[in-house]
């Protein structure tokens, strides 16, 4: 059971939370992102004209990825990772790195795939109501807003590790 | 303000009609109402389902010419300078007889052309297909349609591409001895043959051939070699090419007619929307009789009109109960532009209140407050002020343009209250290229990263302010329609029971709060019937308690846009200063790449939410407490145009 002991050591478990800070959020941008772009192309097939309107849609759900990316960032500054030698951490500490990166990597990761898809209705009203359209836009950045609360919960638990 | 509206009754002769109506458009302040709201009465019954005017025309008309335009544009590509302005004419040119008969000759001239396009290119398609079909046969020397003769049989057709050819051809000379077979050529997919066999040997040579999966094929139509047709294909293919690029010459030789075109379909469009009113009128042979908003202010204009014809007409005000006059809001320069904001909610309702100059300033603060950076709010600024001034930006978008200035002056002032400058960028840049960590933008109050409580508790004190400042107008509007004891106790009771909280929490007694759980107890049930209803009534009241604390929470939004925006920023200017640091040549165009991208991406996603939650704040929180939307936009009959502008004519 050595190994055990090798392998959860606090740095590891610190990176272990960037990695899902960024790596969650990620997957949960890509799939977001990607919802709207199947809905939008098929819309794009018909109008290409409406190519703007589309790409501002399809970006909204991206920005999750960008709030893990952050969170990760901050954290492996925090661990001074880019120095070259990364500071030594106890389990506990190391944990708490772990459990300040949950909060943008669950929310991030399961808002953007909300997000995406109430974008992807709103490919709807670009169809039928292209003037309706920023009501859309509306909606789908309402479900951003607990994101950024997730960002910033984990963003004040990491500054003030 | 909303503008006071009057209900107009007109009654004229049916040919003065088109008269009165081109002058009413002029004058672009008289909604014609939908002739459904005046045909209730049974003598108007009849009248009410008599077409008026045949509109089929003008849009059949205005169909051509937009496809013609739509045409025209495609072939000839004119270069569009987007910030050029619009011809100006007055409407008498643009209703011009002779120019709208030139160019409806032009747009018929041009779909013509276009008609011609679309047959070539089909039988251009069709030559394509036929060739294609008959390039495998090419090295055959015989022409196609060969049939026959007393002694031969000839046969064309196609093996599957499996099918062993060669094995085929020895089979053939040891079975079928009278025969020949020539093979035209071969693909991926088939063999093409050509089976000539002695009248006698007919059956075996079919035998063979069957079970060589052999198909018959004919060109009855080609009376030469395979070789010649496909020549004759491509002669004609390219004479369909010389006789398109003529047709296209000649779309494009009506280029100059462009602006023609553009003209037609603007003065087609204004007769459009005149035939439109005109059929929300009632008409007889004789006369006709319409309903109308009229803004009030501009009243006398139209009683000017009316009265030079020789019509009866009357003007009422609006009853609240019965009428459910258009919205048209007017406000100064500075609170004009936030009438967008209401827009994408509602218009409020003309017996309800303007909104605009309530929020306008709440709004502005908070979007401030979210984008809070002096360098973003300086970057949002000077787009506003650029468009505005430069591109002279009109209507909706202009503004937008002018919403910009306003919330970009905000932020900026909002980033020295916490010193933000494109985030952390004067310390990055100082740590970075001058070796100073102490460089900064000192904020005027605190910075919001370190002390992010302080934050908290003061956007929840701006929420509360907004609420109570909502309730006001609530009362306000109480007093205004006459019942003042409504304000006082469906307002008062709540703000008694605040006042006393706060008592409590500065360390006062409690009787204050007491009091005003007494008033919402007493007073919230008073409309039920009897006592245990006005009782539970006022009880189930105090439930509101915990609406009006979500209420205050939900601004919290302003500390979470606040914080995020700053904080995305200073990753941005980190990357920056870690690939600005490495190296001292190329390490400060990296530097400026990544600042550059990082920021506009920054601010772009930034300014979407943040103007969402700035409106939320004012459609769920503040507009929760007073406001009563479902007006419909005052939509006068005017004169709409595309292309050109019309200059005002004095009458």
């Amino acid at each position: 059971m050595e190994w055990l002991s090798q392998v959860f050591t606090g740095n590891v478990l610190a990176l272990l939370g960037v990695a899902l800070a960024v790596g969650l959020a990620g997957i949960g941008s890509a799939k977001g992102v990607g919802i709207v772009g199947e809905a939008g192309s098929g819309l794009h097939a018909e109008d290409p004209s409406k190519f703007a309107q589309i790409m501002i849609l399809q970006v909204i759900p991206g920005t999750q990825g960008l709030y893990g990316f952050v969170v990760g960032i901050f954290a492996l500054v925090q661990l001074q990772v880019f120095t070259g030698n990364m500071v030594t951490l106890t389990f506990q500490e190391g944990a708490m790195y772990l459990m300040a990166c949950l909060p943008i990597a669950l929310v991030g990761w399961l808002s953007a795939i909300s997000q995406g898809r109430v974008a992807a209705g709103a490919i709807g009203i670009i169809t039928k109501r292209p003037e309706e359209m920023f009501k859309g836009i509306m909606m789908a950045v309402m479900v951003e807003f607990y994101a950024i609360l997730a960002l910033l919960v984990s963003m004040l638990l990491i500054l003030s590790l | 303000m909303i503008l006071p509206m009057k209900k107009a009754r007109l009654l004229g002769l049916a040919c003065d009609r088109d008269r009165i109506f081109a002058e009413l458009m002029r004058l672009g302040c008289v909604e014609i109402r939908d002739r459904a709201a005046l045909a209730d009465g049974p003598e108007y019954a009849a009248l009410a389902e008599r077409a008026v005017t045949d509109t089929d025309d003008i849009k059949s008309a205005t169909r051509d010419l937009k496809q013609a335009l739509d045409t025209l544009i495609r072939y000839v590509h004119p270069k569009r300078n987007m910030f050029a302005q619009r011809p100006v004419l007055s409407e008498k040119e643009l209703l011009n007889a002779q120019a709208l008969q030139n160019a409806r000759d032009a747009a018929a001239e041009i779909l013509g052309h276009r008609r011609e396009i679309a047959a070539l290119n089909s039988e251009e398609g069709r030559l394509q297909n036929r060739s294609a079909a008959l390039r495998p046969w090419i090295e055959l020397s015989a022409p196609l349609n060969v049939s026959s003769t007393a002694h031969c049989v000839i046969s064309l057709g196609v093996c599957p591409a499996s099918a062993k050819i060669d094995e085929l051809a020895a089979l053939m000379e040891e079975q079928v001895p009278l025969s020949v077979l020539f093979r035209a050529g071969s693909d991926r997919e088939q063999h093409y043959l050509m089976v000539i066999c002695h009248v006698s040997a007919e059956t075996e040579m079919n035998a063979l051939l069957k079970s060589y999966g052999f198909s018959r094929m004919q060109f009855k139509d080609v009376g030469a070699t395979a070789a010649e047709a496909v020549a004759a294909c491509e002669m004609r293919m390219g004479e369909i090419e010389i006789k398109r690029g003529e047709i296209e010459k000649a779309i494009c030789s009506h280029a100059g007619e462009l602006p023609m075109l553009e003209r037609a379909i603007d003065a087609l469009g204004l007769y459009m929307s005149r035939a439109e009113a005109a059929g929300n009128a009632l008409s007889t042979q004789s006369c006709f009789y319409l309903t109308a908003w009229v803004d009030e202010t501009r009243l006398q204009s139209v009683e000017r009109v009316f009265s030079r014809y020789d019509c009866a007409y009357d003007f009422s005000s609006p009853e609240p109960e019965s009428d459910a006059p258009p919205i048209k809001l007017k406000n100064s320069k500075f609170i004009e532009p936030f009438n967008m904001v209401t827009d994408m909610y509602s218009p409020p309702d003309y017996f309800n209140v303007d909104p605009n100059p309530l929020f306008s300033l709440f709004f502005a603060l908070f979007f401030g407050i979210m984008y809070a950076d002096l360098g973003y709010g300086l970057v949002l600024t000077a787009i506003g002020l650029f468009v505005t001034l430069k591109l002279k930006a009109r209507g909706m978008f202009g503004q937008m343009c002018r919403l910009l200035i306003i919330v970009g002056a905000s932020s900026a002032v909002m980033g020295l209250v916490f010193g933000g400058f494109f985030s952390d960028a004067v310390n990055v840049i100082g740590s970075t290229f001058f070796g100073r960590d102490s460089w900064g933008i000192p904020p005027m109050w605190f910075d919001p990263l370190t002390d992010p409580l302080t934050l908290l508790i003061a956007c929840l004190a701006i929420g509360t302010v907004q609420l109570i400042f909502g309730m006001a107008v609530q009362g306000w509007l109480l007093i205004r329609d006459g019942k003042p004891w409504d304000a006082v106790m469906d307002i008062g009771s709540w703000w008694l029971l605040f006042a006393g909280i706060g008592v409590l929490a500065l360390g006062g007694a409690p009787w204050v709060m007491y009091a005003g759980f007494a008033a919402i107890v007493l007073t919230q049930g008073r409309r039920s019937k009897n006592i245990f209803g006005k009782l539970f009534g006022g009880v189930g009241k105090l439930y509101d308690i915990t609406a009006y604390l979500s209420d205050v929470l939900s601004y919290c939004r302003l500390m979470a846009l606040c914080m995020a925006g700053a904080v995305i920023g200073s990753v941005f200017n980190m990357l920056a200063g870690m690939l600005g640091g490495a190296n001292i040549i190329i390490g400060p165009i990296l530097f400026a790449v990544v600042f550059l991208v990082g920021h506009t991406f920054n601010m772009a996603i930034n300014i979407i939410g943040t103007y969402v939650h700035a409106a939320r704040l004012q459609y769920l929180e503040f507009f929760g407490k007073f406001y009563e939307g479902g007006g419909k936009p005052f939509k006068p009959l005017t004169i709409k145009t595309n292309f050109v502008d019309i200059i005002k004519e004095e009458n």
